[in-house]
């Protein structure tokens, strides 16, 4: 049970602590927290997850370039060479539904990295981007990346039922609970009675830490948390069940 | 003019799909659904609210007053079931059609995902399976209900339709399509004919009078307003420098509602706050909502207080403040 709640906390603590964060740039880490010292900026996990292993040969131990280009936009474009999210890790689940193994979980290389950057924060013991839920952390659920065919070679495009989601630079996280269960929620129907709005909350905030992130798109109706004004954040109706998070074109807006 | 056209309009739509349109109402019907999936009506009079109805359904949503304002509709979901971390039989929404007594008038329909009003007694919908994703389900169908006598018509559909609405203007269904290469967005559904034409209309939402349609653009606070006849854009670009466009704002008038922005001190470059949950009783702040005419490009009625989150028939919102509610009318 999730329950433990900052009272009160010094101003001071945030000034310091979100200076520590502000402007974070991505840096790959092993799901332990771990550098992985060859210099690039693929994580072990994802220079080894078989599906990037078998596409792109990543050397653990050599500085591997990124092959990831995310071409035209979130709603009319295609990824090429996407990366595969690696489908297991100590602080995400990624949750595929009807989809077929590694047929869903595609991304710009910047993308995969800043899911598992915050994976990899979630676990920090000194958590640096929670301000509102002291509690141990529970797994946060990944859904859809893009979608993507290592046979084929094919990724992004049009990925009904997205309207976005096609060229490698969006990603949908499950709401947290407060029974730690990773199932669904949807904060707008009876089972918001689980709903953990203050862990919800750090999450948001943990991927507004990296600064490639450029869009949060919730149900703001229901969520339950002050954005403050937030520009990054965009209301929809139909972010009752998910939020979503979108990253800025890591190889620019020209291609 | 436009408000005997679309009288007209309506009576011929009434004539053909509800014989007997002498229920009707003229005052404005303000509904909401509260804990409980309960549907409580306004008496405007008193600023009170009665329940009509009460759903046994997992959730309710979606609801909204028809144009003549004695009917409601809403999805009622049933429950899905979870295992292994998600659903295996996904929830399934029912379109119900109530009175403002709160007598279900139609059998309801499965698997409605969207609807619109196409008149008194007409709602065209889309129906689709559930699925956690941001349009939140997968279409298989589109069809419209006569809601007295439960007739169910299907309608031609383009390849993925994710969204409807119905223009009162020219008794049409627009229909919003996830589109591929070479498709339309938007689709045009003659409601007399049957006929299906694709348009080079970007969205769907259109004006009461059908002169303006706005397109909101992905990922994106933008709204760009567009002339219907030309479809190029309108330039009101300088209101949203001080406001928040929330809708159309009128049941029969070109008119947009915004929402002034409140004065927000000046932040530092880049620099971002943490979210914070919002305790238990904290108050949405007021702000000041503005009725803003198209053609005239001017500011209409202003009204400070918080939006309703009731709903009302075209466009028609409430504004509350200490208790009173005023509605946001077009002069």
């Amino acid at each position: 049970m999730i329950g433990r709640k900052k009272d009160s906390y010094s101003g001071w603590y945030i000034v310091i602590a979100w200076l520590g964060i502000f402007g974070c740039n991505l840096v790959a880490q092993d799901g332990g927290g771990g550098r992985t010292g060859d210099n690039d900026l693929m994580s072990s996990a994802v220079e080894l997850n078989p599906p990037n292993q078998r596409l792109y040969h990543f050397d653990t131990a050599a500085t591997d370039t990124d092959p990831s280009r995310a071409l035209g936009a979130h709603n009319n474009g295609t990824l090429q060479n996407g990366i595969n999210l690696p489908d297991n890790h100590a602080n995400y689940y990624h949750f595929r539904g009807p989809d077929a193994l590694d047929t869903d979980d595609w991304g710009t290389l910047r993308l995969v990295n800043v899911g598992e950057a915050v994976a990899t924060d979630w676990g920090d013991a000194t958590r640096p981007c929670v301000f509102e839920d002291l509690a141990p952390p529970t797994r946060f659920g990944i859904l859809d990346l893009s979608r993507g065919s290592e046979v084929t070679r094919t990724f992004g495009g049009v990925y009904p039922p997205h309207a976005w989601h096609q060229n490698g630079r969006d990603m949908d996280v499950r709401y947290l609970r407060t029974d730690g269960r990773e199932d669904p929620l949807d904060i707008s129907g009876p089972d918001s009675v689980v709903y953990d709005n203050f862990a919800t909350a750090d999450l948001m905030t943990c991927f507004l830490s990296y600064r490639d992130v450029d869009r949060i798109i919730v149900d703001t109706e229901f969520v339950k948390i002050d954005f403050g004004g937030d520009p990054v954040v965009l209301h929809d109706t139909t972010h009752r069940d998910h939020f979503h998070i979108s990253i800025v074109d890591p190889d620019g807006t020209a291609n | 003019m436009r408000l005997r056209l679309i009288g007209n309009l309506a009576g011929v739509i009434a004539a053909i799909w509800l014989p007997g349109l002498a229920s009707a109402q003229t005052a404005p019907t303000f509904a909401r659904l509260q804990p409980g999936n309960r549907v409580e009506i306004l008496d405007l009079r008193n600023d009170t609210w009665r329940q009509v109805y009460r759903s046994d359904a997992w959730k309710t949503d979606a609801l909204s007053v028809g144009p003549s304002g004695d009917r409601l509709a809403l999805l009622a979901w049933s429950e899905g079931q979870v295992a292994d971390h998600g659903y295996v039989v996904p929830p399934v929404p029912h379109l119900t059609v109530i009175d403002t007594s709160g007598r279900i008038l139609s059998r309801p329909v499965a698997g409605v995902q969207r609807y619109a009003w196409c008149g008194t007694n007409c709602i065209v919908y889309i129906t689709g399976l559930y699925v956690e994703s941001d349009i939140g389900f997968v279409p298989d169908s589109l069809a419209m209900l006569n809601v007295t006598s439960g007739q169910i018509v299907a309608l031609p559909k383009p390849p993925t339709p994710i969204g409807l609405t119905w223009g009162a203007f020219d008794s049409a269904a627009y229909v919003k399509n996830l589109a591929r290469e070479g498709e339309a967005v938007i689709y045009r559904i003659d409601l007399r004919t049957f006929t299906l034409e694709a348009t080079a209309y970007k969205d769907h939402l259109f004006s009461p009078t059908g002169r303006y349609y706005m397109h909101r653009q992905e990922r994106s606070d933008t709204v760009i307003i567009y002339e219907t006849s030309t479809n190029t854009p309108v330039d009101v670009s300088r209101l949203w420098a001080t406001a928040r466009l929330i809708g159309w704002g009128s049941p029969t008038e070109d008119v947009l509602l915004l929402a002034r922005r409140p004065a927000s001190p000046k932040r530092e470059k880049r620099e971002r706050l943490p979210f914070r949950a919002q305790r238990p009783g904290q108050a949405e702040p007021e702000l000041t909502y503005q009725l803003y005419d198209l053609p005239s490009r001017r500011i209409g009625q202003t009204l400070s207080g918080r939006l309703d989150r009731s709903v009302g028939p075209d466009h028609q919102r409430l504004v509350q403040r200490g208790g009173d509610y005023q509605t946001l009318q077009a002069r």
